[in-house]
């Protein structure tokens, strides 16, 4: 039976491959392959002469600028295992916000319809799942040596790094697959299962209060550094070092030893331990698996209601998740401009994830860990400290992995292309429509953190003026940064709509971080390409308007006019391009053959 | 009113309409018969302007479908087979959201009188994964008929439907084109073709083969007896007989 599993699994990557291939004979995919591959030769190649060894020269190390030479690879080791450690964390605290409906692995719609009902055992759906799963792991661990690879370092250095990586992704995923059975099973079967989520939540949150007090003592002894990596680097190795931290992270430490190995001898060492860790995982998978089909009914009910939806036409998965409602966000009126009726739907859709109780959920935590540190460390600068932290770090994140968290646009509508279509709207309408929610969404949160930054910094301006100017800036500049940055991914799947078509049904976790990675560097790069002409003369005009106006007026005033004008003409010249790319995106989506570029669903 | 002039649809090398012509007046309810793969979607898909043509001439509601798609658009619906609704909006949030994107005026209680009409008005506040197949499919004929389109293109509209709901969704048709709509649409349930259409088109592997009222072309398939059947015709006109 495994063997037509597997047999469904090679034809279905074969056909894709070959799909993939067909595909290129049109020239816009030829040229979007052709720059990948350029891209990915750069990005490998590049490094060959260069003079920096290792992770120094890698894109990565160019991206954080120079690491002093003085760090070991065992200080690497431990800063690679906490942010292990915070990933498995956050992916343990988010399954307890959000625990999934059945305890599952992820299965497609037409494997639910065709597997399900099929007489297989869960044991073999399992291990049919996690074949699939490994193949996309393989495909990532090989992208991401490619990118993050330095082909000066020799051939079994980058074997090194690809097996390390494929140990990482791997392992997160087992933990992520064993942990959510175990989270739902447990949910399922208690008596109060909020009771068991908020007991575990609290759990989490005194170990991370722990850790966060434990890692602000060592701040006292830390030497001031100048760039703040190293400053983290010296402070997290001190961590590490730490008696009850070291037991904490031992097994991350083993997951991420293979990737940072030199020499065949200490590689092989690390990875059969790490294989061990990902046996275990594997075990305990397994074994909850088993228990949970001898154990109950609710399985075979489950399968008896799939069948039946399967039967009257409806999709299964839809029936069994979807049943929350969400409210209005704004009331909608019968008549204004259409593209706010776009809006209006996807603030709707987004609330299936994001909505106030998961912020609420996140902040909380957070707000509680600064508050008790606040007492017990003390000077109010740590908690400022901490609060700069906090917000330019929710400011970077929402810079640069947003649009792709934030996909409640073209890319999730790309499915609904044929009702779109029917509607009475010009091509650039629908386009700013959809984009709206997220650009709101992304602008509402940075807007937010440049106000935390701005009040956590307090200090450092010295009057009213200078404090108001980036606030200023930030409401004139953030908006249409948000919409540059979202125009790309959405002029993606409108250029190439097969692959973000493909790109959506895989909606997997960390098995196609390769693909999201090289997404997000390639957004990086447009973004910039479109902001750093813009932004070199808006900081023309901000220094000479400065200038011009501190001949009249006082420093303060001189400042707030030079950032209007500054900020102006980046808006200014932002828009220009802002309508520039709607209009063509537009008339794409009015010449857009769906028939030509989709599978077509039905008839 | 629908005018359609020699509409050709290519999916590369494959010719899916060939040489369509076609008129129907407001009024009239034509419909589109012909094999599995005869193109009927293909066609119906084309002149809602959801798929572009690759040559031809659409007029709908005396605006042409080419120029200003916008215009056009206003004054049609298309109902297509599947019923394709948003994950996370409910039954009235679906309205409401139609509502504005034709600019109805007043749509509130339009809205809960078409609900009520489609006897969906229970299930307003329910997500489309918590509606049966047929539902779903009063739901999109609902949102459809908000804006009161002049003119209608149904694909397949009767599948799914459970006998009440056919004689109801007949009658909803044969009543709005007396009030001076005009539709055209798709479906294999030839009986009940011959009760709701003024005219019937057939086609076979893009190409029409016979069109005109129904008197008119079961008296041209018909070889002097009477009373011949629509799926007789059927029969006829897409096996062996060559046109
Ligand atoms: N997106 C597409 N790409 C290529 N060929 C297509 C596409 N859609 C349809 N076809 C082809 O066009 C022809 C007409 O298809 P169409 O869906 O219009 O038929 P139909 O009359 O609606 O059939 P049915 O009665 O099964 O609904 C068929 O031969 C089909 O294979
Ligand atoms: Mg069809």
């Amino acid at each position: 039976m495994l063997r037509a599993l597997l047999y469904l699994r090679i034809t279905s990557a074969r056909n894709q491959f070959v799909a993939f291939i067909k595909r290129l004979k049109e020239p816009k995919y030829l040229l979007g392959a052709a720059a990948a591959i350029v891209y990915l030769y750069y990005a490998v190649f590049k490094t060959v002469n260069g003079h920096l060894d290792d992770i120094q020269s890698s894109p990565l190390g160019r991206h954080v600028g120079v690491i002093p030479v003085t760090f070991s690879r065992d200080q690497f080791v431990g800063v690679a295992a906490c942010i292990l450690f915070v990933l498995i964390f956050f992916k343990t605290a988010w399954l307890l916000i959000s625990p999934p409906a059945q305890p599952g692995l992820k299965f497609s719609e037409a494997e639910i319809a065709f597997l399900f009902s099929a007489p297989l055992t869960r044991k073999r759906l399992i291990h049919f799942n996690l074949l699939s799963t490994q193949f996309k792991i393989l495909f990532s661990s090989l992208l991401l040596t490619l990118l993050f690879g330095n082909a000066g370092a020799g051939f079994s250095a980058n074997i090194f790094k690809a097996l390390g990586w494929w140990i990482l992704l791997s392992s997160f995923s087992l933990y992520t697959i064993g942990s959510g059975l175990f989270i739902a099973r447990k949910l399922q079967r208690s008596v109060k299962p909020m009771l068991y989520r908020i007991f575990a939540g609290l759990l989490l949150l005194l170990l991370m209060k722990h850790l966060v007090s434990a890692y602000l003592k060592l701040s006292s002894v830390t030497p001031t550094f100048i760039d703040p990596i190293s400053g983290a680097l010296f402070q997290t190795n001190l961590l590490l070092k730490a008696a009850d931290t070291q037991f904490i992270l031992a097994p991350f430490k083993i997951l991420v030893a293979p990737y940072f190995s030199a020499q065949w001898v200490t590689f092989s060492s690390a990875f059969a331990l790490a294989l061990g860790v990902l046996t275990v995982l594997y075990i305990w998978i397994l074994t909850q698996e088993v228990s949970f089909e001898e154990g109950s009914l609710a399985l075979a009910q489950k399968r008896t209601e799939v069948r039946a939806a399967i039967a009257s036409g409806k999709a299964p998965i839809n029936a069994s998740v979807k049943e929350k409602v969400f409210k209005d966000p704004f009331r909608l009126l019968g008549q204004g401009s259409t593209e706010v009726a776009f809006l209006w739907k996807n603030l709707i859709s987004i609330q299936s994830w994001f909505n106030l109780r998961v912020i609420m959920i996140l902040l909380g935590p957070t707000v509680f860990i600064v508050l008790s540190e606040y007492h017990s460390v003390g000077t109010p600068q740590d908690v400022m400290r901490m609060i700069t932290i906090i917000s330019t770090s929710l400011a970077s994140i929402t810079l640069f992995v947003g649009p792709q968290l934030l996909r409640q646009d073209l890319r999730s509508d790309l499915i609904y292309m044929d009702m779109l279509k029917t509607y009475p709207m010009k091509g650039w309408q629908i386009v700013l429509g959809e984009i709206a929610t997220p650009v709101v969404v992304m602008s509402a949160v940075l807007f937010m953190s440049l106000i935390m930054f701005v009040i956590s910094m307090h200090t450092h301006w010295h009057s009213i003026y200078t404090a108001s100017s980036p606030i200023l800036a930030g409401i004139l500049v953030i908006p249409p940064i948000c919409t540059l940055e979202l125009l790309i991914p959405n002029a993606a799947v409108l250029i190439f709509p097969g692959l973000a078509l493909s790109a959506n049904n895989r909606r997997g976790g960390i098995e196609v971080m390769g693909q999201r990675l090289i997404f997000v560097f390639g957004q990086m790069l447009a973004v910039l390409i479109a902001l750093l002409p813009a932004g070199i003369f808006g900081f023309a005009v901000f220094i000479s308007a400065q200038w011009w106006a501190s001949l009249i007026f006082f420093d303060g005033a001189a400042k707030i006019i030079g950032v209007l004008f500054g900020a102006g003409s980046l808006l200014a010249l932002m828009v220009g391009e802002i309508a520039f790319a709607l209009w063509w995106l537009g008339r794409r989506f009015e010449k857009f053959d769906l028939s030509k570029e989709l599978p077509q669903g039905n008839s | 009113m629908i005018e359609v002039s020699n509409l050709i649809k290519q999916y590369g090398s494959h010719t899916a309409v060939n040489r369509l012509t076609l008129s129907v007046k407001p009024g009239e309810v034509l419909g589109l018969v012909g094999p599995n793969g005869a193109g009927k979607t293909t066609t119906l898909r084309c002149l809602a302007g959801i798929i572009p043509f690759t040559s031809g001439q659409v007029t709908i509601a005396d605006v042409d479908l080419v120029t200003d798609p916008v215009a056009a658009k206003r004054a049609l619906a298309f109902f297509p087979d599947e019923p394709r609704l948003f994950d996370y909006l409910t039954v009235r949030q679906h309205m409401t959201f139609t509502a504005r994107i034709y600019g109805v005026v007043n749509a509130e209680p339009l809205i809960i009188s078409l609900l009520q009409e489609l006897e969906i008005l229970d299930k307003a506040d329910k997500l489309p994964g918590q509606l049966s197949r047929g539902m779903k499919q009063k739901l999109v004929i609902a949102c459809g008929l908000l804006h009161s389109p002049k003119v209608m293109f149904f694909d397949e509209p009767l599948t799914g439907l459970d006998p009440l709901g056919i004689r109801k969704m007949k009658d909803s048709i044969m009543r709005r084109a007396q009030a001076g709509a005009t539709v055209i649409l798709s479906s294999h349930l030839l009986h009940l073709l011959e009760e709701v259409c003024t005219n019937v088109l057939i086609l076979k592997k893009g190409q029409k083969i016979a069109d005109g009222t129904l008197a008119e072309v079961s008296a041209r398939y018909s070889a002097g007896e009477s009373n011949v059947s629509l799926e007789e015709i059927f029969m006829r006109a897409t096996g062996g007989v060559e046109d």
